[in-house]
């Protein structure tokens, strides 16, 4: 491949490295202005949105232009497809984000209250996931990018648990129905900007090794055949 | 010396070889040739010589009719005087009398023969051709028999060619042996030369490869004054300049390193690549806490790689006003150009950073630098100048603590004033409001509390004057000689009565044995007095506070135990600060003026005591303060 190819698909990475932690800047965003029920903050969240969304067109329309233009093989050809895919997943994560911000806009100190430490703690491990699913793909580090996948479990096992303790509250009064949906709501989004973390770090993956770890027995299964 | 032999040597070799050979070559050709004719010529004047001779002596018998006995002397002379020599003698009408070779009578007229076609008109005559007769090249010489006018016939000899050929062949042989003998010593000889010439310039190319290799050490020896010599000698002397500079780059280089390293700001520096130039330790702790790699094995990695902060990355690849090719070309503009945009590249960002040592409020300040020019993409004439951007993380962790603190003063003190001083207004209000016919009894409760809150105003604002006094360190304090026991004791004397009122179990310790100290009895006085106070303050009724003292190796320790509230872990680290009160102090009835533990932290200090806070929730509270001797 040529000199210009190579610095091409270089500043590509390094643009979609850059989108990325735009967007792990945005989630952290999100969850203070849940936290803290911040209304100023969450309205720079949905601004910076549109950052995100121009971002992953022009990176798309990129990876596209390179495919057509030099028809790349090999490990090039996988790190436009990791790109391609990964710009996607952070796309949604963006998304999640805003979702979570639109919930902080009207939300109040006290409903959070009974939720507050364990939404704390889910925002915590997300975050970690996304950070560490994000330096994986800058350092394209295998090890780093597995360390993700044991967190998601810990986050769903997280979002369970809230889910359990609205049911019971639920049952037991009938009032605050609004917070208790908000709440679940913002959980709910934590929840899938865990799974495209754990997407991002498959991604990883399959950039460093060309193999696919995603739905393990289909995988395991192809191999077989 | 292992001897690798170069092309050098090889082409010193063969040119010297070569040249030899050819002359060699050359001279046995012109010799041997030279030689040949030489011989030919000697063969044919012995030829003509023994014609001659022959001439002579069958002068008087020539005639057919005595061919017989010419023919006969033909074959004798022919045959026994010379080998290979054949004698004819011919008629001067071509009929041959004789011959040593062939029957006379059978062969044809020689009068055809160029030879004797010569002799019989010129007296003698040579040719070289070929003999039917014998079936040979042959040379043949004739002499004329007889005189100009009386023709008789002719004599001829002649020698085959092939004889003459394999008399010079001997010769011949000799030469190309020598010749040969020759070339071969020509070929040492030229290889020795070669050997002694290419020799020093092996060694010279040796040196400047080790020199190019990085070993500064290599020296040439240098013998004798010829270019060759003169190149080593310059090579040396290069040799040593470069191990100078090297030396001083070197130096240069491990001097920046260590400070840079040693620089308690994280430095990042990016070209205009956004790829990393330089990064010190401390900003690989802020940033890369869990990654323990040196710091070389960052540069060349892009700045997305290394700093996981898309604020920072901003802060890193976009520069304020950078100019969109990032290539400034004179350096003089280079240097304006940094001047200017110093100023108006640099950009703040504070944020926080969670570290080793937890979470860190780092102030991120970048701005353009100049980088020397990349060599592979800068052109030697324009001494073009990149502009990189650098970072530079300062960790203001302690600096905003401390505004904090002070932004919290300002803020307690004024609302601490206030309290007391809005319970006096409302006082002195209804004071103005009511009639003189009023209770005399609502009069003093209003006077005392007016009485109250400004008393605690006074105590609120002594205790922030002592503060300053203790903070600025304008205060003198004397040392004198004191002992522990009385201090304790005038303690006690002091606080008796408020022991008493709140029914607290007030006991106090002290040993047999001299527990003196030289210290400032006043400031020694305040520490306990506050740590007291608070004892007091917040031991329940019916509790219990012990006062003690015990010698310790190089100090005296003083002792409040009390059976309080306790302080949680949480606020341990914050009852020292001015107006900071724990939520029960705040809430309860027994408020004081959150400034007693302010006060003691640099009282201690100014005595040199060192404090130490043992406490749990429900159980209580001990305070050592521990006095040098």
């Amino acid at each position: 491949m040529t000199t210009h190819f190579v610095n091409l698909l270089e500043d590509l990475r390094r643009r979609s490295a850059r989108m990325a932690s735009l967007v792990e800047d945005i989630v952290q965003e999100a969850c203070e202005s849940v936290l803290d029920a911040n209304e100023s903050l969450a309205e720079r969240v949905i601004e910076r949105d549109n950052d995100v969304d121009t971002e992953e067109v022009v990176v798309e329309s990129e990876v596209i232009r390179l495919m057509a233009l030099y028809q790349p093989v090999g490990s090039d050809l996988r790190l436009l497809c990791a790109i391609l895919k990964i710009n996607n997943d952070l796309e949604r994560i963006a998304d999640c984000a805003v979702n979570m911000a639109e919930r902080a806009r009207h939300m109040n100190r006290q409903a959070m209250s009974p939720q507050r430490d364990v939404i704390t703690e889910m925002g915590l491990s997300v975050r970690d996931m996304l950070r560490n699913a994000i330096q994986a793909f800058a350092t394209e580090d295998v090890e780093i990018a597995q360390s993700t996948f044991a967190r998601d479990q810990h986050v769903d096992a997280l979002y369970e648990k809230i889910i359990k303790q609205i049911v019971v509250e639920g049952a037991a009064s009938s009032n605050g129905m609004a917070e208790r949906l908000d709440v679940l709501s913002v959980a709910k989004n934590l929840e899938r900007i865990a799974d495209h973390a754990t997407n991002i770090a498959e991604d990883v993956i399959f950039l460093a090794t060309g193999e696919i770890v995603r739905h393990g027995d289909v995988a395991a299964k192809m191999k077989q055949d | 010396m292992a001897l690798r032999l170069g092309r050098y040597f090889w082409k010193l070799f063969l040119a010297n070889a070569l040249v030899m050979a050819v002359v060699l070559a050359v001279s046995v050709w012109v010799i041997v040739s030279q030689l040949d004719q030489f011989r030919q010529e000697e063969l044919s004047r012995h030829l003509f010589a023994q014609a001659s001779a022959l001439e002579v002596a069958v002068r008087d018998r020539f005639d057919l009719a005595r061919a017989a006995d010419l023919n006969a002397l033909a074959k004798q002379v022919g045959s026994t005087e010379h080998e290979g020599v054949r004698v004819t003698f011919v008629l001067a009408d071509g009929t041959v009398l004789g011959d040593s070779e062939a029957n006379a009578a059978e062969m044809e007229s020689h009068a055809d023969r160029p030879e004797i076609q010569q002799a019989l008109a010129a007296g003698s005559g040579e040719s070289v051709r070929w003999s039917h007769t014998v079936a040979k090249y042959m040379d043949y010489v004739a002499v004329r028999v007889g005189s100009g006018d009386n023709t008789l016939g002719v004599v001829r000899l002649s020698m085959a060619v092939e004889s003459i050929a394999a008399l010079s062949k001997r010769a011949r042989r000799l030469a190309v042996t020598m010749a040969g003998v020759s070339v071969l010593a020509a070929a040492l000889l030229a290889c020795a030369l070669a050997l002694l010439w290419s020799r020093p310039i092996r060694l010279l190319t040796e040196a400047a490869r080790s020199i190019s290799g990085g070993d500064l050490s290599a020296r040439v020896e240098v013998v004798g004054t010829d270019e060759v010599a003169a190149l080593g000698r310059s090579l040396n002397e290069m040799r040593e300049k470069l191990s100078t500079h090297v030396d001083t780059i070197d130096r240069q280089r491990r001097t920046l390193d260590s400070l840079v390293s040693q620089l308690r700001e994280g430095v990042v520096v990016a070209d205009a690549a956004g790829r990393i130039v330089l990064v010190n330790a401390e900003a690989i702790g802020m940033l890369q806490p869990t990654q323990a790699s040196s710091e070389e094995s960052y540069v060349g990695k892009s700045v997305e790689q290394f700093l996981p902060h898309h604020k920072l990355q901003n802060l890193l690849c976009e520069s304020a006003g950078r100019t969109s090719s990032g290539e400034v070309t004179s350096p003089a503009q280079a240097v304006n150009e940094t001047k200017r945009s110093f100023e108006e590249s640099t950009q703040e960002v504070e944020l926080r950073l969670s570290t080793a040592t937890g979470d860190r409020t780092v102030l991120a300040r970048a701005f353009d630098v100049r980088l020397p020019a990349d060599e592979a993409t800068s052109s030697s004439e324009t001494a073009a100048a990149q502009v990189g951007r650098a970072l530079l993380l300062t960790d203001i962790t302690e600096l905003s603590k401390v505004m904090q603190v002070k932004a919290d003063l300002a803020a307690n003190a004024s609302h601490e004033l206030r309290t007391p001083l809005s319970a006096i207004r409302a006082a002195v209000d209804t004071l103005h409001s009511i009639d003189g016919k009023a209770d005399a009894d609502q009069i003093a409760q209003l006077i005392d509390v007016v009485d109250r809150h400004s008393g605690r105003m006074e105590a609120m604002i002594g205790d922030l004057l002592e503060l300053s006094r203790l903070e600025s360190g304008t205060g003198r304090f004397d040392a004198v000689r004191v002992s522990g026991a009385t201090v304790l004791k005038e303690c006690q004397e002091s606080f008796a009565s408020a022991v008493a009122a709140k029914k607290i179990s007030w006991t106090i310790s002290t040993p047999t044995e001299d527990v003196s100290i030289t210290t400032s009895a006043a400031l020694l006085g305040i520490i306990l007095r506050n740590l007291i106070e608070n004892a007091i303050r917040f031991t329940p009724t019916g509790g219990e506070i012990k006062l003690s003292v015990r010698k310790e190796e190089n100090a005296v320790a003083f002792e409040v135990t009390d059976t309080g509230c306790g302080i949680a872990r949480v606020d341990q680290d914050r009852i020292f600060e001015r107006f900071y009160q724990v939520e029960q102090a705040r809430s309860g009835p027994n408020r004081g003026t959150g400034l007693g533990l302010s006060i003691v932290r640099p009282a201690a200090a100014a005595i040199g005591a060192r404090i130490e806070l043992e406490s749990a929730i429900g159980v209580g509270t001990r305070m050592t303060i521990h006095v040098p001797r």
